[in-house]
């Protein structure tokens, strides 16, 4: 009676890579319905600042926010990787502007070190649910839905 | 046999039948002798009884077979209708309401056996007091049966019956048509057993010579062999008396069978003309009939109205499928427009079709619009009832009046809107009627008047609901707030009478000092407030104290296609309905005053306030300082507002896309919409603004 113990291949979640100026993020890939290129933007009044308005995807209104702003990084002009991760939630999906998607990576839950980050004022600490190791880079996993609330 | 199939049909039918009786039932309270009422109530009751019977649900069968011999009796001028029957009625009502709702839940009528409702109609019927004597043999406890003055005595029972106005009409007809009418009166024998068969046999005989116009006991009684000895007939024949006579006498077991031919006058006392109720009698044959309703097909009959409904049910998903189709079909047809005014494809003959199309996208968009509205009166029709209840509960006296029911809603509108109505009905009952020495006191009539009027304001449907009573007391609801720590004396102080009386929709609040079932609570005018807005819709008070309230509530007519007005403001593109605008105007700059360092303009006798859109929304008019503006007359209800824009682009018909929860903190915006070249622009609601 031996134990077939192949967990460790099945215990995985995978993440899209995104990088933002010379830090690498992750995305669920569960969370993510689509990737687009950079389109006409309508502006929407009186939205929060981070939210740069909404696009039309194929007869579909969809918010759209810009990750550097509720990041609390400084704007940069887009280029031609700039993408947009249309995200899908349970009330509706939203657009995030990210400056380049990398790749897909598998990482399984031993991989990953959850984080508790002081509040030391730094705003994008509150959307980072763990950090994940690849090789020799660190990636910090986005917190969907924390990014989505208020 | 297997009735589960018809399950659903029978309880919209009955749903109907009891709204219905509710209605009629009022009515009578109001005039307790009136023919048609009692009438419809009666052949609802017959109604109700056979599709209880056929779908087995024994309890309501039993109890609508009670109502219905009640009403026999008053139909026959038995007994009078009084307020106590009435209320034993709506008792009836509210217990075949259970029914249903227990059939509606578990597909069975539940336990119920309303045994005191059925005593006290048994007891309104022993009530039968000594106006006329009627030898109607339809109960075991008769009682007098006295003597009738016929040629042939006591025998000739016929004589007796009462003839309502449709069966004197049918009477009268067929004597004008050269037809004989005779009445019969027909004895069983008494070691009979089987007599509802000996009679079914009579029936039979009858009908291979004439007609059987009326019946006593009815048909229905003495099928089921509710008569003791005998009953009478009126029977429309071109034989002979003696003919029929003796056919009836060729059933066995028939002991004797009297008649003569029926004097005018028996039939001739009324004669006016009700080609409605003769109609209203081929309904009720066809409502006996549910199981046939393949085509499910409903004939609803108010003897009042000569016009006669054809309908069909249809699913609501259907409908929805339907309205995204035609969505998607005028976006479409939108880019394919654009699509041409760019191209080089100048061609009249294509122009011309695209105008076509256009035109029949609109008739579609509209028919099918059309379809999923619905007249308010579904919802509002039961508000009467509920206010004479609350009348009661209340111990004031309280009139309903209400307007514009048949004002039309989107479906999933009218579903949503009967709640909060209700909400705003129990609180002027509760709150805003005063007792009825107050009343005296004040001067006004001692019943309390509540008001209910829709009506058709441009794109939105108006709703009134208000009372003569008491007025909003705006310092109680502020002391009440300030008690409350909702806000501070010195908040309150600075605050507008209609900021304070917007206080009142806050959760928990309420100036009432008792709490009843009815309101007091606070719970009710937040979430009145909350789903109007879900609605899309808004509410407001207009209030003087010792005069009454009245709340207005607003709700737009179409939720899905709109033609609007495309305005340009600051480079970005917006959507103004259509509906809202009044005029569009060129002001030259000279032309704006400032009163109280607000900008207006006086345009055709009227001052208008100007709302700048570029400083609205948070952009910048690309037009110079001095030249002239281009303004846009919007209305809501009364009230005018001139919204400045940069420059008009034209009419489109538009999809209202909805922008999420995510990004639309903004109050002036409703929406957005895809415009034919794929770009997105967002839609104004100007009743936000003004």
């Amino acid at each position: 009676m031996e134990e077939l113990t192949v967990k460790d291949k099945f215990d995985t979640t995978q993440y899209i890579v995104i990088q933002m100026g010379n830090e690498k993020y992750g995305i669920n890939i569960a969370y993510i319905d689509n990737i687009v290129r950079m389109q006409r933007i309508t502006r929407v009044p009186k939205a929060a600042d981070y939210y740069r308005g909404v696009i039309n995807l194929r007869g579909e209104v969809i918010p759209v926010m810009d990750l550097r702003i509720k990041m609390g990084l400084e704007e940069v002009p887009e280029t031609k990787n700039t993408r947009m991760i249309i995200i899908k939630l349970d009330n509706g999906k939203i657009g995030v502007i990210v400056d380049e998607v990398r790749e897909v990576v598998n990482l399984s839950d031993s991989e990953v070190e959850g984080v508790t980050y002081r509040n030391n004022g730094d705003k994008k600490a509150t959307f980072i649910s763990g950090v994940g190791k690849v090789g020799a880079d660190l990636i910090s996993l986005l917190d969907i839905n924390s990014l989505v609330a208020e | 046999m297997d009735v589960s199939q018809y399950l659903e049909i029978f309880i919209d039918e009955t749903k109907e039948h009891l709204q219905n009786l509710n209605t009629q039932i009022l009515e009578l309270e109001q005039d307790p002798e009136n023919e048609n009422t009692i009438n419809e109530i009666f052949r609802a009751a017959h109604s109700l009884k056979g599709m209880a019977g056929t779908m087995g649900y024994k309890r309501m069968q039993t109890l609508t077979h009670d109502m219905e011999n009640v009403f026999s009796e008053v139909r026959s001028g038995n007994i009078k209708v009084n307020g106590d029957m009435i209320d034993i009625l709506f008792q009836c009502l509210d217990a075949l309401d259970e029914y249903l709702n227990n059939i509606q839940t578990n597909a069975d009528e539940g336990t119920n056996d309303n045994e005191n409702l059925i005593k006290a109609l048994n007891d309104q019927m022993n009530k039968k007091g000594t106006e006329g004597a009627k030898p109607a043999a339809t109960e075991p406890e008769k009682t007098e049966t006295a003597p009738a003055a016929g040629e042939n005595g006591v025998r000739d029972k016929w004589r007796e019956i009462k003839f309502d106005d449709t069966q004197k009409n049918v009477m009268g007809q067929a004597a004008s048509q050269g037809m004989n009418l005779y009445g019969i009166t027909v004895y069983v024998q008494e070691s009979c057993l089987l007599k509802a068969a000996r009679a079914f046999l009579v029936f039979k005989a009858i009908e291979e010579l004439g007609e059987i116009i009326v019946s006593n006991p009815s048909a229905q009684d003495v099928e089921d062999e509710r008569f003791e000895l005998d009953f009478s007939l009126v029977v429309v024949s071109k034989e002979s008396i003696d003919k029929v006579i003796a056919a009836i006498k060729n059933v066995s077991e028939i002991e004797d069978a009297v008649g003569d031919v029926i004097p005018a006058e028996m039939y001739q006392a009324k004669t006016e003309a009700r080609e409605t109720t003769a109609v209203a009698e081929v309904a009720t044959k066809t409502e006996q009939k549910p199981e046939a309703a393949k085509a499910k097909d409903k004939k609803t009959q108010a003897p009042s109205k000569p016009v006669v409904n054809r309908t069909v049910r249809v699913d609501i998903e259907k409908l929805d499928v339907l309205m995204n189709l035609v969505s998607e079909l005028i976006i479409a047809k939108n880019s394919l427009v654009s699509v041409s005014g760019t191209e080089s494809v100048k061609s009249s003959a294509f122009n011309e079709q695209i105008e076509y199309l256009e035109s029949v996208t609109t008739n579609l968009h509209e028919s099918v619009m059309k379809v999923r509205m619905v007249p308010i009166e579904s919802v509002v029709n039961k508000f009467p009832r509920m206010i004479r209840d609350l009348s009661k509960k209340l111990d004031k006296k309280m009139e309903l009046y209400m307007t514009g029911e048949e004002t039309e809603l989107d479906r999933t509108v009218v579903d949503e809107i009967g709640d909060p109505l209700m909400h705003l009905l129990r609180n002027s009952a509760d709150h805003g009627l005063e007792s009825a020495e107050v009343r005296k006191q004040r001067g006004k009539s001692e019943v309390g008047s509540i008001f209910l009027n829709a009506y058709q304001d441009g794109n939105n449907v108006v709703i009134e609901v208000g009372d003569d009573g008491n007025g909003i007391d705006v310092e109680a609801v502020k002391n009440k707030a300030i008690e409350r720590g909702v806000v501070t004396a010195e908040q309150a102080e600075n605050m507008s009478e209609k900021d304070i009386i917007d206080l009142l929709f806050h959760a928990g609040f309420s100036t009432a000092k008792v709490v009843s079932d009815v309101s007091g609570r606070g719970v009710g005018l937040d979430v009145v407030k909350s789903k109007i807005e879900s609605l899309s819709g808004e509410v407001e008070v207009k209030t003087k104290l010792g005069e009454g309230s009245t709340f207005i509530i607003r709700l737009p007519l179409t939720l899905a296609i709109i033609q609007a007005l495309m305005v340009v403001v600051g480079g970005e593109k917006y959507a103004i309905s259509l509906g809202s605008i009044q005029t569009i105007e060129d002001i030259p700059v000279s032309d704006i005053k400032h009163v109280q360092t607000k900008e207006v303009i006086y345009l055709r006798g009227s001052v208008i306030p100007l709302i700048r859109l570029d400083q609205m929304l948070d952009n910048k008019s690309v037009k110079g300082p001095d030249e002239n503006l281009m303004v846009v007359i919007v209305k809501k209800g009364e009230k005018l507002a001139g919204l400045v824009v940069d420059d008009l682009i034209g009419q489109l018909e538009i999809v209202i896309k909805s922008l999420g929860k995510y990004i639309n903190k903004c109050k002036f915006i409703s929406g957005a919409t895809i415009l034919g070249d794929g770009e997105v622009a967002l839609i104004l609601d100007t009743n936000a603004m003004l």
